[in-house]
C-alpha cells in the first residue's frame, strides 16, 4: 500500500486527495479482483488502477493542467540537441556531481511541479523503477511516448534541479555570467 | 616459419574482410544522444546497445554527456519518498473493504 500511497501523493500533490485516491483505488480493485490475473504484476496493475481513478477524478473537476503537446512525428534528433543544463553547467561541474548536493525533498518538489503526463512517467520509472513496458501499460499509452514523456520529463526536471543548484550555490552560472 | 606466415596471411586477410573498423559503421552522435537515456535505463536491444556502447568509448563530445546523464538519472533514482500510507489509512481501507460484498468469481 506504501507504493501505491506514494503514487497518488505524487498524482494529487496533496495528502488529503492521496488517501482519498489511495482508497477509492483499493475499493475498485477489490471489485475488479476477478480481472486480476494471478502471477502478474499486481504492483502495476494497482498503479494503473490508481491512475484512472486519478484521471477521471481530474475530469470530473475539470481541472486545468498544462497542456502537454506531442507530435506523433517528433524529430529525435531534434530533442537529442537540447542538453541545455550539460552545456550550461560542463565547465563548472562537467560530471553533475552538483545533482548529488540536492537533498531528497528538493527533487520531489521539482518532480512534483512537472507536468501531469511527464511526472507520471518520471515517477513510475525513477522512483518506481518500472520498465517502460510497464509504464507503457499503466499509462495505457506506447512504448514510444513513454520514452518521449520520459525525456521531456527528465529534461525539465534536469533545469529545475540546475537552477535550484546555481540558487543554492551548489554550483556557479558560469555561462550567465554570474 | 611458413605455416606461420600461412596463418599470419590468414588473420591480415580475415581483418581486410572485417568491416566493423569502418567509419561508417559508427553510429552518428545524433543517434546516440537520442538513445541515451535508453541505454541508460537498459531498455536498448543488445545490438542497439553495443553500437551506442562503441560510439561512446570512441566519442569525446558524447561521452561526457553520458557521463552526466548518467550522473543525473542515478541521482534521481537514489531520491528516497519517506511518504507512507499509514497505520491509519490502511486500517480505515480494511474496514471499509470488509463491509463489501465479497468480490464475484
Amino acid at each position: 500500500m506504501d507504493a501505491v500511497y506514494r503514487f497518488a501523493l505524487r498524482l494529487t500533490g496533496a495528502q488529503d486527495a492521496a488517501e482519498d485516491l489511495v482508497q477509492d483505488t483499493y475499493f475498485r480493485a477489490y471489485k475488479a479482483w476477478g480481472q486480476y490475473t494471478p502471477g502478474t504484476n499486481c504492483k502495476s496493475w494497482l498503479f494503473t488502477i490508481c491512475r484512472n481513478v486519478f484521471l477521471r477524478q481530474r475530469e470530473r473537476r475539470q481541472r486545468h493542467d498544462e497542456i502537454v503537446s506531442e507530435t506523433a512525428h517528433e524529430d529525435p534528433r531534434a530533442i537529442s540537441r537540447e542538453a541545455k543544463v550539460f552545456a550550461a553547467s560542463k565547465d563548472a561541474d562537467p560530471e553533475g556531481e552538483f545533482f548529488s548536493s540536492i537533498i531528497d525533498e528538493e527533487v520531489l518538489k521539482a518532480i512534483d511541479a512537472l507536468p501531469d503526463e511527464y511526472r507520471t512517467a518520471v515517477v513510475l520509472s525513477d522512483l518506481e523503477d518500472l520498465s517502460y513496458n510497464e509504464i507503457a501499460e499503466i499509462m495505457d499509452i506506447p512504448v514510444g511516448t513513454v520514452k518521449s514523456r520520459l525525456f521531456r520529463g527528465r529534461r525539465q526536471l534536469q533545469e529545475k534541479l540546475y537552477g535550484y543548484a546555481v540558487d543554492m550555490g551548489y554550483i556557479s552560472n558560469v555561462a550567465g555570467g554570474g | 616459419m611458413l605455416e606461420k606466415l600461412k596463418r599470419l596471411l590468414g588473420m591480415e586477410k580475415d581483418q581486410s574482410q572485417n568491416g566493423d573498423d569502418a567509419p561508417s559503421a559508427m553510429m552518428p552522435c545524433d543517434e546516440v544522444r537520442s538513445n541515451l537515456y535508453e541505454y541508460i535505463d537498459q531498455e536498448l536491444d543488445a545490438e542497439t546497445a553495443a553500437g551506442v556502447k562503441r560510439h561512446l568509448d570512441a566519442c569525446p563530445e558524447c561521452y561526457p554527456l553520458a557521463k552526466f546523464e548518467t550522473k543525473f538519472v542515478e541521482s534521481i533514482q537514489r531520491v528516497t519518498d519517506q511518504a507512507s500510507a499509514g497505520p491509519d489509512l490502511q486500517r480505515r481501507i480494511l474496514e471499509a473493504l470488509a463491509q463489501e460484498p465479497a468480490p464475484g468469481d
